[in-house]
């Protein structure tokens, strides 16, 4: 369900299709495969006693799933919510996952050998958590590394 | 159905008759077999409308909560009267009892805007323990389906599940067991107060 970023030898063309959300001045990278859906904000509801990451629970057609903030998962601030919002869905291996975007931006797509090894810290965020990072034409994407980011027993 | 299957030493075939006649109220059924080695195999099955339960919603500021309606014992008005401190903690007085509080909106740090009343108290009890939990209104009593929450939620003892509401809103489901071990270890070192001298209350589930 990660992308995959070993892959690097020069003659591989394989195309990597990808969407960004954006958190305060980051662009981070998905792959659009891991991606379930895309909504817009509905009302989240706390829960009490979660690590302040989980910015709370929401319906989804009837499943209740967790939303995280990645920028409060990281300290490097809080994902502020307003009309552009969104909550990217995404499908862990045993649970669907949101994720709390302040925008989308549109599909990019790229071949894998663009993608570089992270730098030892990006906008906060160690390299453990990266997978790589992308530089486009206008855009950079952090592409973060899910299983670790979105683990249950790494932060509190 | 959902059948939950589990091993264990078997108990006197008594129980396993009062087990069996509880199931057969709600539409389970149990059966079992002993293997040579003196184990048990249990299987209890169960109607998935067990996954629908009465709960009494509460609200504490802007947030709603369920407590199942098996757990609750009454529900009393919290007035300067009924109140009072023991050894520096607020207990509430009920029928020459003083019972632990655990107020929710503290407890849980409700964001609250404006100072409203936390004017109501769940008495709730779990085995032989009773404690008052305390919120702002009473908005009634629902029967709800639950919904799991993820495992990364499960060690919030506090909180037991969700539902949906009617208007597509969650409210989360809280665990009786929990609130009476949070309200009594929250107040620290004083006695717990023991559930009933054997005086029943008539006042049951009334808002």
């Amino acid at each position: 369900m990660n992308i995959n970023i070993e892959k690097k030898s020069a003659n591989s063309i394989q195309e990597l299709n990808t969407i960004g959300f954006r958190i305060g001045s980051e662009e981070y990278g998905l792959a659009l495969s891991t991606v379930q859906e895309i909504i817009t904000t509905p009302r989240i509801t706390r829960v009490p006693k979660a690590p302040t990451y989980i910015k709370g629970v929401i319906n989804l057609h009837g499943n209740v799933i967790p939303v995280i903030d990645i920028a409060r998962r990281f300290k490097i601030g809080e994902t502020k919510i307003g009309p552009g919002s969104r909550v990217v869905v995404i499908d862990m291996a045993d649970e669907a996952i949101g994720l709390l975007a302040e925008s989308v931006s549109k599909v990019a797509s790229f071949s894998a050998s663009q993608i570089q090894p992270p730098p030892p810290l990006v906008a906060g965020i160690a390299a453990e958590y990266l997978q790589g990072v992308v530089r486009l034409r206008n855009r950079f994407l952090i592409f973060l590394d899910l299983q670790k980011t979105l683990g249950e027993d790494d932060t509190n | 159905l959902l059948t939950i299957e589990s091993s264990a030493g078997a108990p006197a075939d008594q129980e396993i008759t009062h087990l069996q006649s509880v199931l057969t109220q709600v539409s389970g059924r149990l059966e079992w077999h002993q293997h040579a080695n003196g184990s048990a195999t249990f299987i209890l099955s169960l109607p998935l409308t067990l996954a629908i339960i009465r709960v009494m919603m509460a609200r504490v500021g802007d947030e709603v909560y369920a407590f199942p309606i098996q757990s609750i014992q009454e529900t009393q008005r919290l007035t300067a009267s009924n109140i009072s401190t023991i050894r520096g903690r607020e207990v509430l007085e009920l029928r020459n009892e003083a019972l632990s509080l655990l107020f929710l909106r503290e407890y849980f740090d409700v964001p609250v805007a404006s100072a409203s009343d936390q004017g109501r108290v769940l008495i709730i009890h779990h085995q032989d323990h009773k404690i008052g939990v305390v919120v702002d209104h009473i908005v009634g009593i629902r029967e709800v389906v639950i919904k799991p929450l993820t495992s990364r939620f499960t060690n919030i003892r506090t909180i037991s599940g969700s539902a949906i509401l009617g208007d597509e809103q969650i409210a989360l489901i809280l665990d009786a067991e929990a609130l009476v071990e949070e309200a009594i270890r929250c107040q620290g070192r004083g006695p717990v107060v023991p559930f009933s001298n054997g005086k029943h209350t008539e006042q049951r589930l009334i808002p």
